[in-house]
């Protein structure tokens, strides 16, 4: 399967989806302004990616910040893996956040309860940049 | 007359820019049209002026319209305020906050309830209801976030639900934050019925209350490069908290200007503050 790899911009976030090395991030900030342009080809991956998933997936959300729109689709994304969970198959979800970011904590927590994929919701041990100009 | 290949480039490209600047023009003046359109739909200041003497909205789109809206209202002694945020900003956003506030003034003038949560517990129903077409063919999932206040003069009780939200409110020095329950109107859903509970406490006289959307928080600052955040807001609400209103208005602008300096502004942006 193709793999997917975007270079994080300003207001969008680093994507790598590459089945053969099970490498599965989404890293930065979300808020594009054309949203779903930006996502559907992310779901678009997934929704072909679940037909003949790897024996184990785990995908890692580093992520500064989202709007609204974003969560939407993220949330999309999120069911797809819903689905290949419930088919039997190992999938997990690591929600990073910066330590004193208790906003992305919640939103992490928030998508951990909506969810059945698990989810682990923990600090993010380096603050190195995510391919991006702004400074933490 | 024999145009070169350049020439000929040069008219055709010509063409395109006025066609599509004409095109683009037309669509700025739509929204900033729409954004008359919208300010007319919310509440204006004598909506407030009968409700509370001293209070300050404080409303900016980031693209000329936007998803927050803000709503005022009295039912029997209640006097009721609310802030919300809907998905997207811009034009979808817009168009989602027309509808809320349709709902608001349907359920809060038009239905009986006891508790305010009994208010976010029917929009959620009917927010459902207008866009089950869309969740059934597993497209739609817009949502709002929403505060929503009821303060009764007589009992000097608030009372306060929120989807997503929470209220600050400063007495005597004192912040407090009332943290509404952790899901909002419409959006994912798992329960059949979802049921907003509603907090319930006796404010003083002079208490100063504050219902905020995230835009402001969420504002990223050119010079730090993060984000303003809710802990600097709570800070920055209790240095202003015993100005008046209308000063507390103008300087949260400033502040909110200074941080964002020449960065784009994040999110829509919307901040109410009243002073029972």
């Amino acid at each position: 399967m193709k793999k997917l790899e975007i270079a994080a911009r300003d207001q969008t976030p680093l994507i790598i989806l590459d089945k053969e090395n099970s490498i599965f991030e989404i890293r930065g900030y979300s808020y594009p302004d054309e949203a779903l342009e930006f996502y559907s080809e992310i779901i678009d991956w997934f929704k072909e990616y679940i037909k003949n998933p790897n024996t184990e997936t785990k995908l890692i959300l580093d992520l500064i910040y989202v709007n609204s729109t974003s969560i939407k689709f993220i949330n999309e994304i999120l069911k797809k893996l819903d689905e290949l969970f419930l088919t039997g198959k190992t999938v997990a979800i690591e929600w990073l956040y910066m330590a004193d970011d208790e906003d992305m904590q919640q939103l992490g927590s928030v998508l951990k309860d909506f969810h059945k994929v698990p989810v682990t919701v923990s600090v993010k041990k380096n603050s190195k940049e995510n391919g991006k100009q702004k400074m933490f | 007359m024999n145009y070169t290949e350049e020439e000929i480039t040069y008219t055709e490209l010509h063409t395109e820019y006025v066609k599509l600047y004409k095109n683009n023009k037309g669509l700025l003046d739509s929204m900033h049209y729409a954004a008359f359109v919208q300010q007319g739909i919310l509440p204006q200041e004598r909506h407030f002026k009968r409700l509370f003497s001293d209070y300050f909205i404080m409303y900016k789109p980031q693209s000329i319209i936007g998803g927050d809206l803000y709503w005022v209202g009295q039912k029997g002694n209640l006097k009721i305020f609310a802030v919300g945020d809907c998905t997207g900003h811009g034009i979808s956003g817009a168009m989602l906050s027309v509808l809320a506030l349709s709902f608001l003034n349907y359920i809060v003038l038009g239905k009986d309830f006891t508790l305010i949560g009994e208010v976010l517990d029917e929009m959620d129903k009917k927010w459902i209801e207008t866009f089950q077409q869309g969740i059934e063919l597993g497209y739609n999932n817009d949502w709002m976030e929403i505060g929503i206040g009821a303060y009764n003069t007589e009992t000097r009780e608030l009372q306060y639900a929120g989807a997503f939200s929470k209220l600050t409110y400063i007495v005597e020095d004192e912040l407090v934050e009332l943290v509404g329950n952790k899901y909002p109107i419409g959006g994912w859903q798992l329960e059949k019925e979802r049921k907003f509970k509603t907090h319930q406490i006796i404010l003083p006289k002079n208490t100063t209350l504050y219902l905020s959307s995230d835009g402001f928080k969420d504002q990223f600052g050119y010079k730090t490069g993060k984000r303003y955040g809710s802990r600097r807001l709570k800070d920055f609400l209790k240095q202003i908290v015993k100005l008046p209103m209308s000063n507390q208005k103008i300087i949260a602008e400033k502040e909110f200007i200074s941080w964002k300096s020449i960065e784009e502004q994040t999110d829509d942006v919307c901040l109410m503050g009243i002073k029972l």
